[in-house]
């Protein structure tokens, strides 16, 4: 019988493990942070979304590149995950023909409590966003840039005319604040 | 009822997804530490929460597949001990005649010079190693 050798690009089961038992405080913070901005303005709870990305990690399912550090690992994970459940649902949504002022318009239909995505557009997203930061002009222009795919990095650091200190902790800010806005856990 | 969520605002969200994450993975683990300070442990706790329960859905999974892998193992010896020992020899040497595999030692090509314990034994082997195929036929 062959005996399978093991592939040292990624990390063993028992390395794995032991990579996850060690994240510290700060990396499960992080972890936590990105669970919620990944769902952000979705019914995807982060806890459910960060616990499959352990469980993906843990069972093998998921390698982990020797050279890639586990945090960035596990959000590349639940960013797959998001993924797959909002494609999963589109899929179970039924497109229906309605009758909308004398015209036939085709809507798709879902079962809302198992509907992963709000059915926000993109200018309620911005508007609420906005809202959030109506006595911040510069942010305000961050939140409409990243939206609307407008200029981003340097191009969008001197369009808001900030330096780049000033530009980061602007983008802090605006992380600080939709935390604190969005998800019950970041609030004291 | 909702209408689906279009390619370009899901588009859009996504830039502003990528936009915070970058900023959590470029914040310092002290600047973390400090958030955590000012929040609360609420975040740390929940992942840790969530590490575990990914233990036990994770163990709970290999423990049900280990019990999958015994059940058939067991379904398939007995397939094997529930011939009578005349089927069991006849079997074999089919096995035999069809399958003269370098697996197969020379004392079992001799299958007329063995015990029916021996027989019925080299047949549950020959099931472990997936050489007897459960659906093959047994009294022809």
């Amino acid at each position: 019988m062959l005996s399978e050798k093991p592939d040292d690009r990624y990390l063993a089961p028992h390395e794995v493990k032991a990579a996850l038992e060690g994240l510290s405080k700060a990396d499960h913070a992080r972890l936590q942070k990105a669970a919620a901005a990944l769902t952000l303005m979705t019914r995807i709870e982060p806890q459910d979304v960060l616990q499959e990305a352990f469980a993906r990690t843990l069972s093998g399912e998921r390698q982990c590149p020797r050279n890639l550090p586990i945090v960035s690992l596990l959000i590349g994970v639940m960013r797959s995950i998001r993924s797959d459940w909002v494609k999963a649902a589109a899929r179970r949504r039924t497109d229906i023909s309605v009758e909308s002022e004398g015209q036939n318009e085709v809507i798709a239909i879902a079962d809302p409590d198992n509907d992963p995505e709000t059915a926000l557009s993109v200018k309620q997203m911005r508007d609420r966003l906005v809202a959030l930061f109506e006595d911040d002009i510069e942010a305000q222009t961050i939140i409409e840039a990243d939206l609307e795919g407008g200029p981003n990095g340097e191009e969008l650091r001197e369009l808001v005319g900030l330096s780049s200190t000033a530009f980061n902790s602007k983008r802090r800010l605006i992380r600080r604040r939709i935390e604190k806005a969005f998800h019950k856990e970041f609030k004291r | 009822m909702t209408s689906r969520m279009k390619g370009d605002d899901r588009a859009a969200l996504d830039r502003l997804v990528d936009a915070l994450l970058e900023d959590i993975l470029l914040a310092t683990d002290n600047e973390i530490l400090a958030e955590i300070e000012e929040d609360g442990e609420g975040p740390v706790l929940q992942s840790q929460m969530a590490y575990s329960q990914a233990l036990q859905q994770v163990g709970k999974e290999r423990l049900e597949k280990a019990k999958a892998e015994m059940a058939a193992s067991r379904d398939r010896k007995f397939k094997v001990v529930d011939l009578d020992p005349t089927a069991a020899r006849k079997r074999l040497l089919q096995i035999l005649a069809s399958d003269p595999s370098a697996r197969l030692t020379l004392a079992a090509r001799k299958a007329e010079d063995l015990s029916d314990a021996d027989v019925l034994g080299i047949l549950s082997d020959l099931a472990e190693l997936g050489i007897l195929n459960e659906n093959d036929p047994q009294d022809d």
